[in-house]
């Protein structure tokens, strides 16, 4: 099943790399596909996501690009991430910060996070 | 045709500011007044609250940050400060760092808010005026009987107060005892008072005969509790004193002597840690109701609850949604609240069932033990639709419970991230 292939990423359209890169080509992704998509409901869905994704960023970075030392997000394989996250939620896994943070988001709110990193472009120094 | 959102009213008021060139509206491209929001504080939540104001708005949104300081100085990670690990330069974020995203900082002291009109009064005597309102000013102290911050510190606010509690716990003579108070729940990082505790003892290390009394305003160990009872009671047993149920009462600094429900204690080095409430202009703006020390604010927006004030949202410290108060909450609550003005602004809700189920905050720190091991406390919280408040995910609520040197090392990389995320 090639669910990591983005097929199943509702706004994988979002011209991600058709921005110059800097701060602003941050802002004018996220606003562009929050607020002018032509259909609602995938407007919501990529607002929604783009807000779970942004819970991450205290230590994985602004839009998933750690300043260092703490692994990145953005540019990852939509399943690779959803898999890690599923795996650190399971209940016997404990012991590191990650396995119990984890255990705090629904199977729907991982999904939307990892559709929101799967989208961004990998950090050119990844 | 006084309204407040008339335009050429709206352009006046910002015309009347001092700095008024960097404040003008840029040249219309619409019909559209540009829309304006101001951030109070330029802390971990006001700063983000910018920046993501910035990065998801519509990119005419305009975006001030008013803050008396030119610099925020972080609270996180200045504990380390106290040891000489790190000097009180690492911790200072210039406010300026967020002018990339187009946020304009404005250094002035906010005196008067007016939910209303919709205006903020600055000491220098500009108005300014704006369609939303964001209040991130920290704290506030309750101040004991007989206290003065210059002989008793608290350095709970970083910067100065950091520096002189650094000099006087070096000053301390050996066999000298470092007396620190834990204010009641709620107050400013719940882990916070015991990790200073252990850094102090590491430090008197050095000292014979030195130890800390610390005192605790609270039942008992309010955060990370397996590990802090671990180091008091093994790593620190002898050097640290851990009184619980002990609430301030007084202060006589001349004397060294702290005055608590469990009696008088004396000490060399007074480190107290009064008791918080919201912030002062937090308070002024009438966001808090009589009686009360938080702003109740609604966890979907943080708009306050307050009648005819749903337009200024209260984020960080100040609020009052029993979320535990720290810089990386402030930053988790500032994204939400940025989200939700951006949605608020298009004309849009922010209570539809998808999004509702998307408001998440989380908190993640390390807490220095030794001078090369830390400690680390972790949870998530999600939105409650029965209640209308943020509940805490009992499963992801985990501490450490030991201390190593693994988490030392994360611990820099997880403030530099946290400072990045926020300030740059």
């Amino acid at each position: 099943m090639s669910h990591g292939s983005r097929n199943q990423v509702p706004n994988r359209n979002i011209p991600v790399t058709a921005h110059p890169p800097g701060p602003l080509r941050m802002a004018a992704i996220p606003a562009a596909a929050a607020l002018l998509w032509a259909h609602p409901a995938e407007a919501d869905r990529a607002a929604d996501s783009r807000l779970l994704a942004s819970q991450c960023a205290q230590c994985h970075g602004t839009n998933g690009v750690s300043a260092g030392g703490i692994d990145s997000l953005a540019g990852m394989e939509y399943q690779d991430l959803l898999d890690k996250m599923h795996d650190m939620a399971r209940p016997g896994e404990t012991g590191d910060l990650m396995k119990h943070q984890a255990k705090g988001y629904t199977t729907r709110q991982m999904r939307l996070i990892a559709e929101y990193f799967s989208q961004l472009p990998k950090p050119e120094d990844d | 045709m006084t309204h407040p959102n008339d335009p050429t009213r709206r352009d006046l008021l910002i015309g009347a500011t001092a700095g008024a060139a960097a404040l003008s509206a840029p040249a219309r491209i619409s019909a559209a007044t540009p829309r304006h929001v101001i951030v109070v504080g330029g802390g971990f939540g006001g700063s983000t609250a910018a920046k993501y104001l910035r990065l998801w708005g519509e990119p005419s949104l305009r975006v001030t940050i008013i803050d008396p300081k030119p610099v925020h100085i972080s609270c996180v990670m200045s504990n380390l400060v106290l040891s000489r690990t790190l000097s009180l330069g690492a911790l200072r974020f210039p406010h300026a760092g967020l002018a990339s995203y187009g946020v304009t900082f404005v250094k002035d002291t906010v005196i008067g808010v007016d939910p209303a009109a919709m205006t903020v009064e600055l000491k220098s005597g500009a108005m300014l005026s704006c369609d939303k309102l964001v209040l991130a000013g920290g704290i506030s102290f309750v101040k004991p009987q007989g206290w003065n911050q210059r002989t008793a510190p608290h350095a709970w606010i970083a910067g100065g107060q950091t520096m002189q509690l650094r000099n006087m716990i070096e000053a301390m003579p050996d066999h000298g005892t470092y007396i620190q108070t834990i204010p009641p729940s709620p107050y400013r990082c719940p882990p916070g008072p015991y990790e200073r505790a252990c850094t102090v003892a590491d430090i008197l290390g050095a000292k014979p005969g030195a130890r800390v009394i610390l005192l605790d305003a609270n039942d008992g160990i309010q955060a990370s509790k397996a590990t802090f009872t671990r180091a008091f009671n093994g790593l620190y047993r002898g050097k640290i004193e851990y009184r619980s149920g002990a609430e301030l009462v007084a202060v006589d600094a001349a004397a060294g002597e702290v005055h608590t429900s469990l009696g008088v204690f004396r000490g060399d080095v007074l480190n107290i840690i009064p008791p918080h409430r919201a912030s002062v202009v937090v308070r002024r703006s009438g966001a808090v109701p009589k009686g009360s020390h938080w702003a109740p604010v609604d966890p979907l927006s943080y708009a306050s609850t307050v009648q005819g004030m749903k337009n200024v949202h209260i984020i960080g410290d100040s609020q009052g949604t029993g979320q535990p108060k720290s810089g990386h909450m402030a930053n988790a609550q500032a994204k939400v609240c940025a989200d939700a003005i951006v949605r608020l602004l298009a004309g849009q809700r922010v209570d539809g069932i998808s999004r509702v189920r998307s408001v998440t905050t989380n908190s993640a720190c390390y807490s220095p033990i030794t001078h090369d091991k830390a400690a680390w406390l972790t949870a998530a919280f999600a939105y409650d639709e029965t209640t209308r408040q943020m509940r805490l995910v009992p499963a992801s609520l985990a501490e450490s419970g030991s201390w190593s040197r693994e988490s030392y090392a994360e611990m820099f990389d997880w403030a530099n991230n946290l400072w990045t995320d926020t300030f740059r």
